[in-house]
């Protein structure tokens, strides 16, 4: 059984303009020391699913429905005090935006001292020393020194890993990186991503890494969902992915990007329109209006997440044969 | 206070007037002070943003330039277009030289160089009307009447692919990618001759990057437009550049065209931030392994290394690096330079980067 399994989650917002479908039956799982990938644009839902399961989204307009089962609980209906303690202990979560996720005003020391306390009975001086621990693992030098600074005197790579330090130091079964290298340099991304997989393998941390970026799930992810509209739209392991992907959002996404590993093509293969709005969402498939594949099926009836082979879950109408073909087609190009 | 000042070659080359070149500068440097105290102020420093760089962009060309945050990329292309006032150093615009230019004499020009934005969001004005937002450079050149204007913009609007009946929508009413299509009407309008783009695509979900990429593409093709295309992703640079200038800590360190730079760079820092790029395939687990990690941050610019900037970081880096600064100058072939004492060799970049199939 999977360490975090999500079932038919859906989250709805009511809104002046109408409900915002922001998830929609989506089906996810992941393991102990594995990383599930989940790739979309925005609007796709992937970051208001990972803040479900760890309850931010209880809003007083929000309406959740669904299964999120961790470790015997269901994290949908589980009491807020209860998930107080689950929250930060044992699932942690990091942003894309250090800066705003740090309190400016207070030394990071502090900040990681704070949080092993709010969990944890120890001393302050036990908390510091951990804390100091936890900053040297993620590679900050001199963390004696470093502990007494602000966020303001670091740089954005190095406030990255404070965040991992504090999501980290209280050794959480599931680690949630919310698009966590984006607003950093390739250079510092290729450390992060490098830091991440390390801390995964040294502590069988199960992760969920949310991304808009197939080079990072390539990179770094075991399993991969795709999400478009608030849905899963295909879920398989990476190699497969990048072998054989089988869902036409999928490889929109992959023509459309600037590769360094091929040849300059003249034109890219942009994806035409527009993510359709989740308030009020295209009949049948939610991609259909914008697929070049599209039938008259597509317009009327959406397609349920289904098994392609063993391990491959597509939504799509498409004839499997031929998705499978187009799929490898499209990627051998790419891979040798 | 620089000691390059002296062999700074502003001072002696007399100024080409090379008629394929649309900009020309020599030297160009901008040193912000570091100041404390509002009243009394005192300087604390002084951020080597731009140091001595020396560039040419032909008419029509799309000069692509990446580099790391802080590396004075933005700053560069700020101080070409004479939006900041360079420290020292000099620039020739369409054969003119525009050093010293007052801002009154500056202004005619202002209308062939325009510029796009990272953010689409904070770039317009969120309560003008889209016509009036892209109209808005004709309106201060004073060009055309106001019905030709309004039919101008109409025309520019369908060029890049909005309706032109959305004249009098508000920017809310747009996605992000729309948003980016009106910043690009705004820079079309007036038809200049060097478009500046500061990371136009990276606020943009990949499909629409893509359309937005295409875009700009087209617009070059059709207009003849000098770009200047700032990013800091070098896939995206490449595929729109005809020559990449790699900046580190406010220096040019390598120059090529995209194809050259991409298969055979010279600088080792050039190799370093390609083969850092993440690849979106099967082979991304064997590219990692080969990866060339760079440790920890890029070093201050107040007080930026001896010599070789890059020194401190250098996988490759000898006591020379410290101690003499290496030219930018050619290796291998006369349109690629490199400033670097030990550049990459066939074999070193065989082992740390993936390489576009098909090239050798």
């Amino acid at each position: 059984m999977p360490l975090l399994e999500i079932r038919d989650l859906h989250v709805h917002f009511r809104t002046h303009d109408g409900v915002v479908r922001a998830v929609e039956g989506a089906r996810l799982s992941v393991d102990r020391g594995r990383t599930l990938g989940i790739v979309g644009e925005s609007g796709s839902g992937k970051s208001v699913t990972a803040l479900t399961v760890i309850g931010l989204t209880r809003f007083p307009n929000a309406t959740i429905s669904g299964e999120i089962e961790f470790d015997g609980m269901n994290l949908v209906t589980l009491p807020d005090k209860q998930m107080r303690s689950v929250r930060g202990k044992r699932i942690a979560m990091i942003f894309q935006d250090p800066l705003s996720s740090l309190h400016p005003l207070f030394k990071i020391g502090w900040q990681i001292v704070e949080a092993i306390r709010t969990h944890e009975d120890v001393s302050k001086k036990a908390a510091r020393r951990r804390a100091i621990d936890a900053l040297r693992e993620v590679g900050i030098p001199n963390p004696e020194k470093r502990i007494d600074n602000y966020p303001h005197e670091l740089s954005g790579g190095m406030r990255q890993r404070v965040m991992i330090a504090m999501a980290l130091v209280l050794k959480p079964d599931v680690l949630i990186a919310d698009e966590p290298t984006t607003a950093l340099d390739v250079t510092v991304q290729a450390q992060i991503l490098d830091l991440i997989r390390k801390l995964k393998d040294e502590y069988q941390t199960a992760v969920v890494m949310i991304t808009h970026d197939l080079g990072v799930i390539a990179e770094i992810a075991d399993e991969v969902a795709v999400m478009y509209a608030g849905r899963v739209m295909e879920r398989t392991s990476r190699e497969t992915l990048f072998t054989v992907p089988e869902l036409p959002y999928t490889w929109g996404l992959m023509r459309s990007i600037p590769r360094l590993d091929a040849p300059r093509p003249g034109r890219l293969d942009s994806i035409s329109g527009l993510p359709p709005s989740l308030i009020r969402l295209p009949s049948g498939c939610p991609f259909h209006p914008r697929c070049p594949y599209v039938m008259d099926v597509c317009l009327k009836t959406e397609p349920e997440l289904e098994q392609s082979e063993p391990g491959h879950l597509v939504a799509c109408h498409l004839a499997p044969s031929e998705r499978q073909r187009i799929g490898r087609e499209l990627q051998a190009q790419y891979n040798a | 206070m620089n000691d390059l000042a002296g062999n700074n070659p502003v001072a002696s080359s007399p100024m080409e007037n090379n008629p394929d070149s649309l900009i020309v500068v020599r030297g160009l440097t901008k040193h912000f002070a570091l100041t404390r105290g509002v009243l009394f102020s005192q300087e604390l420093g002084q951020v080597h943003a731009v140091d001595d760089v020396s560039l040419e962009v032909k008419q029509g060309e799309t000069l692509g330039l990446v580099g790391e945050t802080g590396c004075g990329k933005s700053t560069l292309a700020r101080l070409v277009t004479r939006l900041i006032e360079p420290t020292r150093g000099q620039i020739v615009f369409d054969g003119e030289d525009i050093t010293t230019w007052s801002r009154r004499r500056l202004r005619p020009l202002r209308r062939d160089m325009q510029i796009i934005l990272q953010d689409p969001y904070s770039a317009l004005n969120p309560r003008r009307s889209v016509g009036a937002i892209i109209g808005e450079p004709l309106r201060i050149h004073k060009l055309g009447t106001r019905t030709e204007r309004r039919a101008h913009v109409r025309e520019v609007m369908e060029m890049v692919g909005l309706n032109p009946e959305h004249y009098n929508r508000y920017p809310y009413e747009f996605s992000g990618g729309q948003r980016q299509r009106i910043g690009v009407a705004r820079a079309i309008v007036t038809k200049p001759k060097l478009i500046l783009a500061d990371e136009p695509v990276s606020a943009l979900d990949v499909s629409i990057q893509a359309q937005v990429l295409n875009l700009l593409e087209d617009l070059r093709d059709e207009m003849g437009v000098t770009l200047l295309f700032i990013a800091h992703d070098l896939s995206v640079v490449r595929h729109v550049s005809d020559r990449i200038a790699v900046m580190y800590l406010g220096k040019i360190v390598e120059l090529a065209p995209p194809e050259t730079l991409c298969s055979h760079p010279k600088h080792p820092y050039s190799g370093a931030l390609l083969s850092a790029v993440p690849v979106a395939s099967a082979e991304a687990e064997e590219a990692r392994s080969r990866r060339i990690i760079l440790h920890g941050d890029p070093p201050s610019p107040v007080d930026p290394p001896s010599a070789c900037r890059f020194h401190t970081r250098c996988p490759k880096a000898q006591e020379i690096c410290s101690q003499v600064e290496p030219p930018l100058e050619a290796k291998g072939s006369p349109e690629q330079l490199a400033a670097c004492h030990f550049p990459l060799t066939e074999e070193e970049i065989e082992r740390a980067i993936l390489r576009p199939r098909g090239s050798k």
